[in-house]
């Protein structure tokens, strides 16, 4: 990245981010804004805002803040869906209804969930802590980040840790591919705020659910095909496998979390 | 039969007249001496805007009307001269070519004036994982 300078580059195309919730909307991805600044120490990367206070050729050490995801699930109108189309997120919404309808003609355990509009609204939260970033052998790069909520929101910590590959081919001089495996924890604090049932949502005390801490790893694909400068084509395929720690909630109906986006994209 | 020889005869005079006057003004152009002094133009960082005071000059063979042009702007004209010495003024923001031109516009000399920052654009890693919106 130059230093000192704006990025900015916006990705048009179809995808969605599937939501676990119970009459939760998948977020629609269809134009799809990314953004960075990166400064001598300062950093602003999409949702995240650092500023690195130890950099050298393999490690760099900084201090971040960002906007936690969880709540993006409990919300409609999240900073992050502004640009989504409203009409593919209300055809979802139907079509999941429809599917919830007939799961909940089949076994008498599918009764025991509680619904998004049924509990108490969520709020977001904003994390702050620590980032390592080691880069080593070829191009590979592994990132850890230990945060903890400074809005007073869910007054707990989560960690994420990700090992990311860039792939390249002889063949296909303009194509990129990584790959990527992580785990993203949550702290006990975290899943019962998000997750967790009580006296504050109105359902009955049959579905309280109290929180565990979670470990929930993920895999993700991107591969990136650049026709020139400007334009490139993308494809992101991502799936992250939720723990058990959440999955128990009556809010939660998928055990995983899928991602998948197709488009092309214009770098300014 | 000869009117065609007569024709064929009439063109190749004609191109080599071309060639001829071609080859004269190429050696027109290579006979002025021609500088712009100095060549680069130092910025702190990239992208800023440089100023700079530089010495034009040049000399021909013989007695001339030359314009100098910085890109298409017209700086400042000489009327009969052989030999030019001057001071101007130079506001840039990127590489620029400086033009001599002559009555009939033709280019007759010309000189690039480039733009460099004495601290080289710097690079980051960037400190994210992949694409994601979190």
């Amino acid at each position: 990245m130059p230093v000192g300078e704006w990025q900015f580059s916006i990705a048009l195309g179809a995808g969605v981010i599937t939501n676990p919730l119970n009459d939760g909307d998948n977020i629609p991805l269809v134009i799809v804004p990314n953004f960075s600044y990166y400064g001598e120490q300062v950093f602003i990367d999409n949702n995240a805002l650092g500023f690195t206070f130890y950099e050298s050729d393999a490690v760099s050490f900084s201090a971040v803040t960002q906007i936690n995801r969880e709540n993006s699930f409990f919300q409609r109108w999240h900073p992050n869906n502004i640009f989504v189309n409203t009409l593919s997120n209300s055809i979802v919404s139907e079509a999941q209804f429809d599917e919830a309808a007939q799961d909940k003609g089949g076994t008498e355990a599918n009764i025991i969930e509680v619904e998004l509009g049924q509990v108490q609204e969520r709020k977001w939260a904003l994390d702050a802590g620590l980032q390592v970033n080691w880069f080593f052998f070829q191009h590979s790069h592994l990132q850890v980040k230990l945060l903890h909520n400074i809005n007073n929101v869910y007054n707990g910590f989560n960690a994420q840790i990700a090992l990311e590959q860039p792939f390249t081919f002889s063949a296909i001089p303009n194509n990129l591919l990584t790959l990527t495996l992580g785990a993203n924890w949550q702290s006990k604090e975290q899943v019962d705020y998000y997750y967790g049932i009580d006296e504050q949502d109105k359902v009955s005390q049959e579905l309280y659910y109290q929180g565990k801490a979670s470990l929930s790893p993920y895999i993700k694909f991107i591969n990136q095909y650049a026709f020139n400068e400007n334009w490139s084509v993308k494809l992101t395929l991502q799936r992250e496998w939720l723990n058990s720690s959440v999955t128990d909630s009556p809010l939660v109906h998928d055990d995983v979390i899928d991602t998948f986006f197709v488009g092309v994209e214009y770098a300014l | 039969m000869r009117c065609n020889l007569r024709a064929t005869l009439l063109m190749f005079s004609f191109f080599s007249f071309v060639a001829l006057a071609n080859q004269d003004k190429f050696e027109e152009k290579s006979d002025i001496e021609f500088s712009i002094k100095p060549l680069v133009c130092i910025v702190k960082k990239p992208g800023d805007a440089c100023s700079m005071t530089a010495t034009v000059s040049w000399k021909s063979p013989k007695v001339i009307n030359s314009c100098l042009y910085q890109d298409m702007k017209k700086i400042t004209c000489w009327l009969n001269q052989k030999k030019v010495k001057a001071v101007i003024e130079i506001n840039i923001e990127e590489n620029m070519e400086y033009t001599l031109k002559d009555d009939n516009h033709h280019i007759i000399a010309q000189q690039l004036i480039t733009v460099n920052s004495s601290l080289a654009k710097k690079y980051r890693r960037r400190l994210r994982a992949g694409w994601s919106l979190f």
